[in-house]
């Protein structure tokens, strides 16, 4: 067994972060979860919106920091930092900071009545990018994780005066403590995840730009002034006038891509484009009527389906794009407009326009604490400010892993999958010791609850201090609530979540022998677990439970109608009782799980799963349909901005071989998936020899089957002419210098038959930007300029994709040497047959003329399209393709490598096509999303599940086709009637899959389907009981 | 029950209920709640987990119970937790709307609407906006029903 501690440090709190804790402790390992701030969240939980999809960033990213507050193997360490890091890979000593809050975190309800009465004011709000203010007591937003205020040091009147301590005697759970010091924690770890995120200036830095002018804003002070929760409730107002502005300006790349002045950044900050893309597009939701200008110096949109969301912006909401950059802004005093001189480099001059608000889309960057880890570590940094490659290595070698902005400018989902990726590069390493600081919560044999036991329940209304009791009359609702039929005893109390309570409730169901249980209190969003805990720890089931909200949507929100609240709450607890009468006790079903996983595709990304999968002790059957593993990236030698090459490859495929646990079948096909997470039956046939056929089964399914690179009709009866001087980007990099004829011109043209917009018509053109062609462009120049230095490369572009730090660099590097030459339509480029040599003739932006030259070799960039078998796989995993037909995942933001049904993830070309530091990262993530399942051996199923009633269903299969799961599978049974032998249609529910959302028992024609705990009968008698109850028709003694 | 049953108009208080899936309405309530949001005392609110989980059936048996107005709330579209569970219930609703005339409740009693997590405002001007249109149309013209407390003995 080896020595290596069993825990890990995660540094910073954002998504990257808790995507990797949350991974984490599935895999076994206890964490450690550090941020610097008072919540949890980050910079995602500020943002109104997510783009491409415009989903409502903290609708999606709230469950998930719930789930690390609740998860019993986080260990949340807010307002903290990690002072020292000594030791080695595996053995780990670190030394973290609690900074004080002043408020004791188990104390505290979160209730506010300290923010109320603090008599400070006007703190700028970090949340609100200083857009709000707050008091000396305070919480960073209302859904901070956790849920828990603090008192700002520097600002409150008794710890830097010795008066007030106002918030102490407003706190009725006696939870200020102004003795708190700074705290030192030390913990032990066996590995350590950086995710520190990044950082943004204020306006004011980039003074040229601003001025003092309160209607410049930082692209995330707009981002909080969209947000519904932010400073204005989401209405878009001028902060001098309080007016509406009509015209808004949206500067790209201020402080970035710039080499020569000293405070620019000199990279792409990767998401700016994309984020004021989706900014303009919600403005435009907001008012129609405001004009949104876009002044870029080049659109960059990379990611799956982001170009198209560029399009949609100009086309359907009418947002303008200028391409060009701003030299100056003036303020005009009289009008209180903001003025702009800004070269429009497609039109060759300098314009000015005025603007009533500026929204600046500055570096980002990662933050100080960032280079004090980097110092603390021993390790350097590039001419980027990012981590250098080697620095990367070293710290991989030490089990140190760097996630999300932390190692380089990223998007959400990229994020998100190098936290997974994080996970399971750990989990090789520690494998060993998985388990072994995991809290296994036990508890008691459970009360057998039958269906003919008269219901017992138990209610307990919670004063929440005053925030309830204040307003609604909780004794009234007492003596009411316990008048009621089958409530054998109901009190109230002052804090119902606290530890004291919960030890009440347990006395509670001993003393009055209660089998069913009522919390009236706040939300059973963040609430219900803790409670539901409580009612199991004495016996109960779990499920036998109800929380009645009466405070966030009770006495919060009637403040000044204590009688109406008051009725409210008897009303709810009322309605709420009919249901609990009816809870049935719900077991969660363990199913057991094989622990071998299939690998379908053996490019580099199914490599690198069946890897990672084999190293952390799993059995792997990797399939491929060639005679040989290793595909594309095979043919891509030199991977110039990642450390691996061809012969890391050959290595890694050559080490797969050797490895007992991993079945490698070449040439070979699947032919049948049949079963569910922990069980599917896989049949494979070789593609030569269709008569052998092998059997196996697996828990887990990874899908790596890539993509490839299509052709073009395009200039076809020239190009046709001459095939040995015609090449997509692919071909030429495949081929040998050798067999390279002769050249002296060479032309590279990007964006052949892609990205679709008002220009770039037809219908032979895709919609969307394969998003490597600019950089595997900078392979394909380097290679011809090895070949002949003195050659003339010509690269015809529309935009170049170089948000990447390396890219970024070569390609200024190679500007000296190539001429990248701009055109606006693939339409307008000419190419005609001169014999020896091709005539192109193009539209030449920047210049603004045409343009004519010969060239010997076309180089074509065509659009990347997923491989051909990828519908009919499909079918059989029963997964979704999208419109272009690569596989689609079962959320873009938050789930980009699990597909929605559960046990299959997805990784590679066969998700979108992208660079291969992308490509590995996915499949390190996808291997550890897999491991996750089977790590236990067994998963859990939901309690809240669907079910069927045999006799009434029909066998329709409308279930089966709501169900977003696959969750229904339609049965069929024969059975004999009389002398006939007929074949029956029934819909079965698979437990193991179902999540319980219940659109089925909706949608079923003859209500055969039914949803537990929100039944039918449940649901129709919390109905009737809303208007009253008829005391004389329900009598019982 | 203890509530005045006033009948002129603007002393109504209507007796509204509203469907909230857990994911993104309810919060969206919660929200209005954390934030303070003041809104008349006229819903009560039915947690579901998600919209997609109301049938029909629920809706008509609201309106025979005599209650003034009914309301779903849901995710957007789009951002549904359970993926495509809200898309079902705007096919479903759209029918609701048709046949509630057929059987004399005036369809503007019923609305469907999506609120997101952060929508807390939108959530308490949505309640407020409604509960003026019902206080317009006037009480329910079906005489409310008491309900009864019994047991699924299925
Ligand atoms: S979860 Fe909100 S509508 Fe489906």
């Amino acid at each position: 067994m080896s020595d290596f501690h069993s825990s890990v440090l995660v540094i910073g709190g954002g998504i990257a972060g808790i995507q990797t804790s949350l991974d984490l402790t599935e895999l076994g390992f206890k964490v450690y979860l550090v941020e610097k701030k008072p919540t949890i969240g980050g910079t995602m939980a500020q943002l109104d919106k997510t783009f491409p999809t415009l989903d409502c960033s903290l609708c999606i990213l709230a469950p998930k920091m719930v789930e690390v507050y609740r998860n019993p193997n986080i260990e949340l360490l807010t307002y903290s930092y990690v002072k020292n890091i000594k030791g080695s890979a595996g053995n780990y000593s670190i030394k973290v900071i609690r900074k004080p809050r002043y408020v004791q975190e188990d104390l505290c309800k979160g209730c506010g009545d300290c923010a109320t009465i603090c008599p400070v004011k006007g703190i700028p709000s970090e949340f609100d990018a200083h857009l709000s203010s707050h008091g000396a007591a305070h919480i960073s937003f209302p859904s901070s994780v956790p849920p828990v205020y603090l008192i700002d040091e520097n600002k409150c009147l008794y710890l830097n005066h010795g008066i007030c301590q106002l918030c102490k005697s407003n706190c009725k759970a006696d939870a200020i403590d102004f003795s708190q010091k700074p705290k030192e924690v030390k913990i032990k770890v066996g590995a350590i995840v950086i995710a520190t995120g990044y950082e943004q200036e204020y306006p004011e830095f980039y003074s040229q730009l601003s001025g003092q002018n309160p209607n410049v804003l930082s692209s995330m002070q707009y981002e909080r002034l969209l947000s519904a929760n932010g400073p204005t409730g989401g209405e878009l107002l001028r902060f001098d006038d309080k007016k509406h502005p009509h015209k808004i300006g949206f500067l790209q790349c201020v402080g970035s891509r710039d080499f020569h002045h000293p405070d620019c950044k000199k990279y792409c900050s990767s998401i700016c484009c994309m984020s004021s893309a989706k900014q303009a597009i919600v403005t435009k939701e907001h008012s129609p009527d405001t004009e949104c200008y876009i002044f870029n110096t080049e659109i960059r949109a990379k990611g799956k389906n982001f170009y198209e969301f560029i399009v949609k912006s100009k086309e359907e909401y009418g947002v303008k794009y200028v391409n060009g950059s701003v030299a100056s802004v003036k303020e005009d005093n009289s009008s209180g407009k903001l003025r702009l001189a800004y070269e429009n480099i497609d039109k060759g001059v300098v314009e000015n326009d005025e603007f009533d608000m500026l929204v600046l889309a500055s570096a980002l960057f990662p933050n100080k604490s960032y280079y004090k880890l980097l110092d603390c570590l021993d390790v350097d940094y590039n001419e980027f400010g990012y981590i250098s490659e080697k620095g990367l290595a070293q710290c991989e070698d030490g089990f140190i892993f760097f996630t999300g902005y932390s190692s380089k400018p990223k998007d959400i989902p990229v994020a998100v999958a190098e936290g997974s990726a994080c996970a399971s590069k750990i989990s090789e390493k520690l494998h060993e010791v998985r388990f072994e600081n995991i809290k296994e919560v036990t508890f008691p044999p459970e009360i057998p609850v039958l269906a003919e036991d008269e219901p017992r329940v138990g209610v307990l209304v919670c004063q929440c201090g005053i925030n309830i009791g204040g307003v609604v009359n909780t004794t009234e609702v007492v003596d009411y609530i316990a008048s009621l039929p089958y409530v054998v005893h109901a009190e109230e109390n002052m804090y119902s979540c606290s530890s004291d309570s919960q030890e009440r409730i347990k006395e509670m169901i001993k003393e009055y022998n209660l089998n069913r249980f009522i919390v009236a209190s706040c939300t059973p969003r963040t609430h219900e677990p803790l409670f539901r805990n409580t009612i199991r720890e004495v016996g109960l089931n779990p499920f036998l439970f109800e929380l009645v909200n009466i405070r966030d949507q009770d006495s919060w929100v009637h403040q000044s109608e204590p009688e109406k609240a008051t009725q409210k709450a008897k009303d709810l607890i009322r309605m709420y009782l009919a249901k609990v009468v009816n809870l049935r006790p719900l077991e969660k079903i363990k199913v057991e799980v094989e622990k071998a996983s299939l690998v379908i595709g053996g490019g580099i990304a199914g490599i690198i799963s069946a890897t990672s999968l084999a190293n952390q002790g799993f059995e792997v059957y990797l399939v491929e349909k060639n005679p040989n593993l290793g595909g594309n990236a095979l043919e891509f030698v030199d991977l110039f901005d990642i450390p691996m090459h061809e012969n890391d490859i050959l290595k890694s495929i050559n080490d797969l071989k050797t490895r007992s646990n991993v079945h490698i079948l070449t040439n070979s096909k699947i032919i049948d998936i049949n079963g569910f997470v922990g069980n599917y039956k896989i049949t494979v046939e070789n593609i030569e020899n269709p008569s052998e056929m092998e059997e196996f089964k697996v828990g887990t399914i990874i899908v790596s089957t890539g993509g490839s690179q299509s052709k073009t009709e395009r200039w076809g009866n020239v190009l046709g002419k001459h095939p040995d001087r015609v090449f997509t980007q692919n071909q030429l990099e495949a081929i040998n210098d050798t067999e390279l004829p002769g050249f002296k011109d060479a032309t590279i043209i990007l964006c052949v038959d892609q990205r679709k917009n008002e220009i770039n018509l037809g219908d032979g053109i895709k919609t969307y930007c394969s998003n490597i062609c600019c950089k595997v462009a900078l392979k394909n120049i380097e290679k011809l300029l090895k070949i002949n230095p003195e050659a003339h490369i010509h690269v015809l572009y529309r935009e170049l994709q170089y948000s990447d730090l390396n890219a970024e660099r070569l390609w200024r590097d190679l500007r000296k040497y190539v001429s990248f030459e701009r055109y606006g339509s693939i339409n307008d480029i000419d190419i005609k047959d001169n014999g020896e040599r091709f005539h192109i003739q193009y539209n030449n932006i920047g210049a603004n003329c045409d343009i004519e030259y010969d060239s010997d070799i076309l180089v074509l960039a065509t659009p990347e399209v997923p491989g051909e078998k990828t519908k009919e796989l499909a079918k059989m995993l029963k997964v979704p393709t999208t419109k272009d037909g690569f596989f689609l995942e079962a959320h873009v933001k938050l789930r980009p490598i699990d597909f929605a049904t559960e046990g299959i993830f997805l990784c590679g070309g066969a998700h979108w096509p992208k660079w291969i530091d992308e490509t590995i990262t996915q499949a390190y993530g996808a291997a550890g999303r897999a491991a996750m399942m089977m790590v236990k051996g067994e998963v859990e199923t939901e309690g809240i599940t669907s079910y069927v009633n045999e006799e009434k269903c029909i066998g329709c299969g409308v279930c089966e086709t709501v169900c977003p799961y696959q969750a229904i599978e339609i049965l069929e049974n024969s059975k004999k009637v009389g002398l006939y032998e007929i074949v029956e249609k029934k819909a079965h529910v698979i437990n193991a899959v179902c999540k319980g959302c219940g659109a089925c028992a909706a949608e079923c024609p003859v209500g055969a389907i039914n949803q537990n705990h929100f039944t039918k009968f449940q649901i129709k008698k919390q109905i009737e009981l809303l208007t009253g109850i008829d005391t004389q028709r329900c009598e019982v003694d | 029950m203890s509530k005045a049953k006033a009948k002129k108009k603007s002393e109504f208080e209507p007796e509204i209920l509203a469907f909230c899936c857990n994911w993104c309405s309810y919060a969206g309530a919660d929200l209005a709640g954390v934030s303070r949001f003041q809104y008349p005392a006229s819903i009560r609110i039915l947690r579901v987990m998600c919209s997609g989980r109301v049938q029909p059936s629920f809706i008509l048996d609201a309106f025979k119970n005599g209650i003034d107005g009914v309301l779903i709330t849901g995710c957007h579209i789009g951002d549904c937790h359970y993926i495509t569970g809200n898309e079902y219930t705007r096919e479903r609703m759209k029918h609701i709307k048709t046949l509630l005339p057929k059987i004399g409740i005036n369809p503007d009693r019923f609305r469907l609407e999506w609120i997101s997590a952060s929508e807390g405002k939108q959530f308490a001007e949505l309640i407020r906006e409604f509960t003026e249109n019902i206080q317009n149309i006037g009480p329910s013209k079906i005489t409310k029903k008491l309900g009864k407390i019994e047991l699924d003995l299925k």
